[in-house]
């Protein structure tokens, strides 16, 4: 999605490729989509909150649109035979993309042994259950302040 | 009040989905599906499918399905737009505050420690998923070599997505 932004904004002139980078890089920082988040700091930056607003309206728009429809129409008719096998499918190459996307995420930093002793422990909590929040907030705690700790 | 609760919990999960929209999908499951039973485990998988191959986030597309399947039209507006709240609250605050909180935190720090607690978070997303899968030898090779398709080749994921879903149809109709 974001190489079609690209493309889509700089030939409107309203921003260069190289803002375009650090739009990116400013969206990665705040909680979700990277869509959306790039619509917020874009729409922002060219007309303020009222911007910011009309971009992530913009951006929401279509998906609310598709799914009220064909995603509605789907999702009534999902134990139809041949529909059911499809999604199960596309179930299977999801689990495949995530566990590609983890691995992309963590070629972002270089990650010490530790790190990656309390990333298995995080699996396995939630493996048993635990809550997903608990985990996220100490995982993150942990890996903010442990060269404190003294660890 | 079962709207406003829906509200609130996409609200609240929209702060934490650090590392884009996937990272809500585990805490969307605990929250509606194990302790709200407002899905079962089999459609909130099937959404999850649809969401893919549909345009938009993951996220933005389970508000606006179980909004409107909970509360009709306007509950799909209002949970889609309680989801997207959060980004557009942390930025209003980071543009007044960011000197003020890198003061003692360095952001560099900061983003180290949020990469790491969102890869756990989509790994969970990865397990809810997976609990949804019978582990058979058909399912294993499927997600194999999709993963290889995925690491080795620069085919659009939206392809191989539609292709798991076409042997789907061979493998695994009822």
């Amino acid at each position: 999605m974001l190489p079609i932004y690209r493309r889509e904004l700089t030939r409107l002139g309203v921003v260069n490729s190289e803002d375009v980078l650090t739009i990116i890089t400013r969206a990665q920082s705040l909680p979700g989509p990277i869509a959306v988040n790039f619509a917020v700091v874009m729409g922002s930056k060219l007309g303020g909150i009222p911007g910011a607003f009309a971009a992530v309206s913009g951006v929401i728009f279509p998906p609310v649109v598709v799914i009220l429809t064909l995603g509605k129409l789907l999702l009534e008719h999902r134990e139809l035979s041949y529909l059911s096998g499809f999604l199960y499918g596309v179930r299977i190459v999801v689990v495949a993309m995530l566990g590609s996307l983890i691995l992309d995420m963590l070629k972002r930093y270089k990650r010490s042994v530790w790190e990656y002793t309390m990333l298995g422990l995080a699996v396995v909590a939630l493996f048993w259950k635990m809550p997903g929040l608990i985990i996220f907030i100490v995982v993150v705690l942990v890996d903010l302040f442990w060269r404190r700790l003294g660890v | 009040m079962l709207v406003v609760r829906l509200i609130l919990v996409f609200f609240k999960v929209g702060f934490f989905a650090f590392g884009g929209g996937w990272a809500t999908v585990r805490l969307l499951q605990e929250e509606l599906v194990i302790r709200g039973g407002f899905l079962s485990q089999e459609e909130f998988a099937d959404l999850i499918s649809v969401s893919q191959i549909t345009p938009g986030p993951v996220a933005v597309n389970m508000a606006t399905y179980l909004g409107n399947k909970l509360g009709g039209f306007m509950a799909a507006i209002l949970c889609t737009l309680a989801l997207v709240a959060a980004p557009l609250i942390i930025f209003s605050l980071l543009k007044k505050f960011s000197g003020w909180f890198s003061s003692f935190i360095s952001p560099g720090r900061l983003d180290r420690a949020l990469n790491l607690g969102a890869v756990v978070l989509i790994a969970g997303a990865a397990l809810s998923v997976i609990e949804s899968i019978r582990p058979n030898l058909s399912a294993v090779l499927v997600g194999l070599s999709a993963f290889i398709v995925i690491r080795t080749t620069r085919i659009s994921p939206l392809f191989v997505l539609v292709g798991g879903g076409i042997v789907g149809i061979l493998l695994f109709s009822t």
